[in-house]
């Protein structure tokens, strides 16, 4: 089932489980620490899962979070243009976030693969032009109250879980459906582990990218219906920090920045670790700047781990040789 | 030399727009115009010109830092701390400022070459680490922080942050053209394994690198405490963003093995007064990074579309 990066990942995922338990047993071990888990974790996995897809072609995704807020503000405006449908407005705001998101990320993917610019300047480029475009609708200002229906979409509850989970392990679901068995995710693979190979290989190697960023872009739709039903508002400055936890959950995860690595399984793991890392940071009443150090000293100590679980391998293989 | 062959070089064009921009802001209000004005603008940012050229060789290898804003907010408080024990006359708090830095840079590359991972992730962690720890100190220490840019020589007036800029951009300059270490960069920008092939120490040349960078981020801190009378510690969140953006606009090739200290001074000087200049000009704060933004893909766009035409112009002509 797990492949042995994600069994050495979840045997980390157990020592902290063990470590919280240890330390702050049956407060640690309770309902409350789960539900809090469970709204954390929807918004930092959603933008992690748009992440992980542009990682997997090689390519690096930073206007991950303009395109999400842009595609939250512009949602947000229609559902207020087009209150008086009642609750018909939110369906059509829903489908504005999701079609926002897929048209930028198309502008993304339009750039990468056919202009054949390296990812990360056309996302830092595109980063500052969404994010200038969402400031200059809103004048800096917030979008604020919806119809209840959409503010169910982040605060409701379903069998005393928050519907955010929810719609997160859908999500989750389907794109690792996609990633693992689908031609287009094997496609994906293929092309961010050798892009030469790959075009030899007869694959369309264009639109596969171009397919690859829209559907980023999808899911960053997805994450700003998220993020504006639950703050019931959407500011330009919201989810900023998203980027780099992100960054640092797909990492720890183990997909590689170099493309053609990574699972859905061991990204959950990830976002599973950080967030139980997160409670019990909180329940020790940390500092929140030394919670962000820790963190950093999280992925540094995992990149130890794996180096020397590593070589600890080679020399076996070695050595049977 | 001909107006054509200068067309071909990559800063070429990034140069020129500086000068579109600063006549048609001149126009509009002329005290932009004024040299001394431009002076005073390059001392106030000269932060973005010395980390722009710190980067500058770590990037033409192909690496990037997210670590640079982290490392500036790290030195920026040790500065301040050691500072509200002695007295430090300026020049000494940018000794100690870069020699911080070269020390904190070092330990990034030296994770880096040790357990042979992408530059991106251990920075990023890194920069959680320093910004944590530097927030955490700051906070909970304020009140034993005297601010070092007390002890300011009041005669420097802004000299000494021009100076630094300068001196800055002749050290990458002879660090590229005339060392050993430059060579290295430029070789494994271009194709790693022709560079080991020849003999370059990959990992000597990947904690140099770094070692600049951090060198660069002490400098900066050191001249902020200068500048500005203040503590670094959130002033430069996001630089790491903005310094790739100089770098590119300076003609760097993304890929690594191309990059001129002309041209990212150049780019510098373009997005400094790209920023002051908007205000000038009146355009409201809501279009800067838009149009900031905008830029950057025309460039990106222009260099693709130029390349392109160079390669249909040398199959014709082959065949």
């Amino acid at each position: 089932m797990l492949n042995t990066y994600e069994k050495k990942l979840l045997g980390f995922l157990v020592g902290i489980i063990i470590l919280g338990t240890a330390l702050f047993g049956s407060e640690f071990l309770s309902m409350k620490t789960l539900l809090i888990m469970a709204n954390q974790l929807p918004e930092y996995g959603l933008i992690s899962i748009a992440l992980m897809i542009t990682l997997i072609v090689a390519g690096m995704n930073l206007s991950i979070v303009s395109m999400t807020t842009l595609a939250g503000i512009i949602g947000a405006l229609t559902m207020h243009y087009f209150e008086g449908l009642g609750s018909f407005s939110v369906v059509i705001g829903i489908i504005v976030m999701l079609s926002v998101g897929a048209l930028t990320g198309a502008i993304n993917g339009a750039v990468v693969s056919f202009l054949e610019v390296s990812p990360i300047v056309t996302t830092l480029g595109t980063m500052m032009l969404f994010k200038g475009v969402a400031l200059n609708i809103t004048q800096g200002g917030a979008i604020r109250s919806f119809h209840p229906f959409f503010t169910y979409i982040g605060n409701g509850k379903i069998l005393g879980m928050p519907f955010p989970l929810f719609v997160f392990i859908v999500v989750a679901i389907i794109v690792g459906w996609i990633l693992s068995s689908s031609d287009f995710g094997k496609q994906l693979y293929r092309i961010g582990k050798n892009k030469e190979a790959a075009i030899y290989s007869g694959i369309n190697v264009k639109k596969v990218i171009f397919m690859a960023y829209i559907l980023a872009g999808i899911v960053a739709g997805i994450t700003a219906m998220v993020m504006t039903a639950r703050y019931n508002s959407i500011r330009v400055d919201y989810g900023e920090a998203y980027l780099l936890n992100g960054l640092v959950i797909v990492s720890l995860g183990g997909i590689d920045i170099n493309g053609g690595k990574g699972t859905m399984k061991g990204m959950l793991i990830a976002v599973t670790i950080i967030s139980v890392m997160l409670r019990i940071l909180n329940l020790a009443y940390m500092d929140s700047h030394l919670m962000s150090a820790i963190m950093g000293v999280i992925l540094l100590v995992n990149i130890f781990i794996q180096h020397y679980s590593n070589q600890r391998m080679k020399r076996k293989i070695e050595k049977e040789i | 030399m001909s107006i054509r062959k200068y067309f071909k070089n990559r800063e070429s064009y990034i140069f020129l727009m500086t000068i579109i921009l600063w006549v048609s802001i001149s126009t509009t209000n002329l005290n932009f115009a004024n040299p001394r004005y431009l002076l005073e603008l390059i001392g106030v940012n000269s932060v973005y010109f010395i980390c722009a050229l710190g980067v500058l060789p770590l990037m033409i290898k192909g690496h990037f830092d997210l670590s640079i804003g982290g490392m500036i907010a790290f030195t920026s408080v040790l500065l301040s701390a050691i500072g509200s024990w002695f007295f430090l006359p300026a020049p000494l708090v940018i000794l100690i400022g870069a020699i911080i830095g070269l020390l904190v840079g070092m330990l990034n590359g030296a994770l880096i070459s040790k357990f042979k991972v992408s530059s991106v992730v251990v920075t990023l962690a890194t920069m959680y680490i320093f910004y944590g720890v530097s927030k955490y100190i700051y906070n909970t220490f304020t009140e034993h922080f005297r601010i070092i840019g007390e002890y300011k020589i009041q005669d420097y007036n802004g000299i000494i942050e021009n100076m630094s800029v300068l001196i800055m951009a002749l050290l990458t300059y002879l660090i590229l053209k005339h060392t050993n270490f430059g060579r290295s960069v430029y070789a494994f920008g271009g194709d790693r394994k022709l560079a080991i092939q020849k003999g370059y120490h990959e990992s000597v040349s990947i904690i140099k690198a770094h070692g600049y960078c951090g060198l660069s981020a002490g400098v900066s801190a050191a001249l902020h405490l200068i500048t500005f009378n203040q503590n670094s510690v959130d002033a430069y969140l996001n630089i790491e963003f903005e310094l790739i953006i100089i770098v590119i606009l300076g003609g760097l090739h993304i890929l690594g093995g191309y990059g001129t200290v002309f041209g990212t001074l150049i780019a510098s000087f373009f997005i400094t007064i790209l920023k002051s200049g908007l205000v000038f000009a009146r355009i409201p704060v809501f279009w800067h990074d838009m149009m900031i933004g905008a830029i950057i893909i025309l460039v990106i766009a222009y260099g693709v579309f130029k390349e392109r035409y160079k390669k249909r112009n040398i199959k014709v002509g082959e065949t």
